[in-house]
């Protein structure tokens, strides 16, 4: 894809499956592949919760069994949701609150695969809103490699070969491209990176699709768009 | 809980004007405002910024090495947001408030607000503060503050910094205690935004609460 200038741009997106705000803010990005025409390379950031926000586990009934979380901790933790929920309810979405912090590497190994192997970009979109609904809908074990093998099949994408390629050449891959971003400077999600440039956040789309069409007159201010979608 | 007389049907702003962000944010907001003619008032609220990290058990040497990693990671990224948001002030160096004079520009916030002077007159006066390229002392805010609101003189000939600074944190603390988490943030109708990104949603609220013919 080129601008005015026939620069060429590639768009890349971090996201988590177990992140609200990646979960609010996917089907705004897949919007912006359509809208833009820019083809969106996704890449999995997989985020170690505790290490910002300490650790938490609750029960069915929501009580909390287990956490080291501060209040300021649990403060910032119960904004984030009650903001996500709020957008997620907008877009017709339900967002259940998950009872333990998720290692979603798995996903993130699956959303490689599914990248790589995915015929089209809506057996791919497919596979993705899949796991993120039901993820949020705790209906879905982000970290069993079965289901998500399953996932990939029901999204119409080849599933042989995936449970060898997590457990070998996908976790390394993986684990490798969690050191580049972190060097690059990503640390949360959803973020985008053009070029050299992070955005993090989908506040940010305005100016992202500003900066891919060669940033031309002022810089968008941040909005979350909220028109449900 | 403090009663700063917020108007219910007001969206209620609050700032650090230390920040670019929270200054693209009068900016944004003032706009805002004008376009969905909605009344803002524009507060201050000094508080440190959060930093859940930090507050986390240490833990094992790869997670203490992860956690300073993913925390370089986040300040790379500040600088980079700082940055576009001076583009987005079109200023090509930020600001410097000396002490006495970001009391004193904060301090003239809660005056300019309890006048119930419009974002769109608060940004203007925001806006040529910073963008002067000078450390900004109290002379230089003082001067503006009086240009936006000649009637502040006589009450800023009383102006006692230690007072006013222990006024801000008491209010800031108070704002903390009703939710507020950093600035730039807004609240309507007691409900908390935290930053600016909001104001779609926003308009969304303003429209449906407020009955017509009464904005």
């Amino acid at each position: 894809m080129t601008n005015e200038q026939d620069e060429v741009f590639v768009l890349s997106v971090c996201i988590d499956f177990k992140s609200p705000y990646a979960f609010v803010a996917h089907e705004l990005i897949w919007q912006l592949e359509v809208s833009s025409g820019y083809t969106v390379n996704w890449m999995p950031l997989t985020l170690n919760i505790g290490s910002f926000l300490g650790r938490a586990e609750k029960r069915n009934d929501g009580k909390v069994v287990d956490s080291n979380r501060t209040p300021k901790q649990w403060s910032v933790v119960k904004a984030a949701y009650r903001e996500a929920r709020c957008y997620a309810e907008n877009q017709g979405r339900v967002l259940r609150g998950p009872l333990k912090i998720w290692d979603s590497s798995i996903a993130g190994i699956a959303l490689i695969w599914a990248q790589n192997h995915a015929d089209t970009r809506g057996h791919l979109k497919d596979f993705m809103t899949d796991v993120f609904d039901r993820f949020w809908q705790r209906e879905c074990d982000i970290e069993d490699i079965d289901i998500l093998n399953i996932a990939l099949s029901n999204a119409g994408i080849q599933s042989e070969g995936f449970i060898d390629y997590a457990q070998g050449a996908g976790r390394e891959s993986h684990d490798i491209l969690q050191d580049q971003l972190l060097t690059q400077g990503v640390f949360g999600v959803p973020s985008f990176i053009i070029e050299d440039e992070v955005f993090f956040g989908r506040e940010h789309l305005d100016t992202v699709i500003w900066r891919l069409n060669g940033s031309q007159g002022p810089m968008p201010f941040v909005r979350y768009p909220w028109q449900a979608v | 809980m403090l009663d700063y007389g917020f108007a219910s049907l007001s969206v209620h702003m609050l700032v650090d004007l230390n920040e670019p962000e929270s200054v693209v944010g009068i900016k944004a907001v003032a706009e805002w405002a004008r376009d969905q003619d909605q009344a803002v008032r524009v507060w201050p609220f000094l508080r440190e910024p959060i930093n859940t990290a930090a507050e986390v058990p240490k833990g094992t040497p790869d997670f203490e090495a992860y956690k300073a990693r993913r925390g370089l990671a986040r300040r790379r990224y500040k600088d980079q947001e700082r940055r576009r948001n001076l583009q987005r002030l079109s200023l090509n160096n930020t600001w410097k408030f000396t002490d006495a004079g970001a009391t004193l520009v904060h301090w003239g916030l809660v005056r300019l607000a309890e006048h119930e002077m419009s974002a769109t007159a608060v940004s203007a006066f925001v806006l040529g503060l910073v963008s002067s390229n000078k450390v900004l002392d109290t002379g230089c805010v003082q001067a503006a503050l009086l240009e936006v609101m000649p009637v502040l003189a006589s009450e800023m000939r009383g102006f006692d910094e230690a007072a006013a600074k222990a006024d801000l944190a008491e209010r800031s603390l108070a704002l903390s205690d009703q939710g507020i988490l950093s600035a730039p943030s807004m609240m309507y109708q007691a409900e908390v935004f935290s930053g600016i990104a909001h104001l779609p949603r926003l308009t969304a609220l303003c429209r449906r609460q407020t009955p017509l013919g009464s904005r």
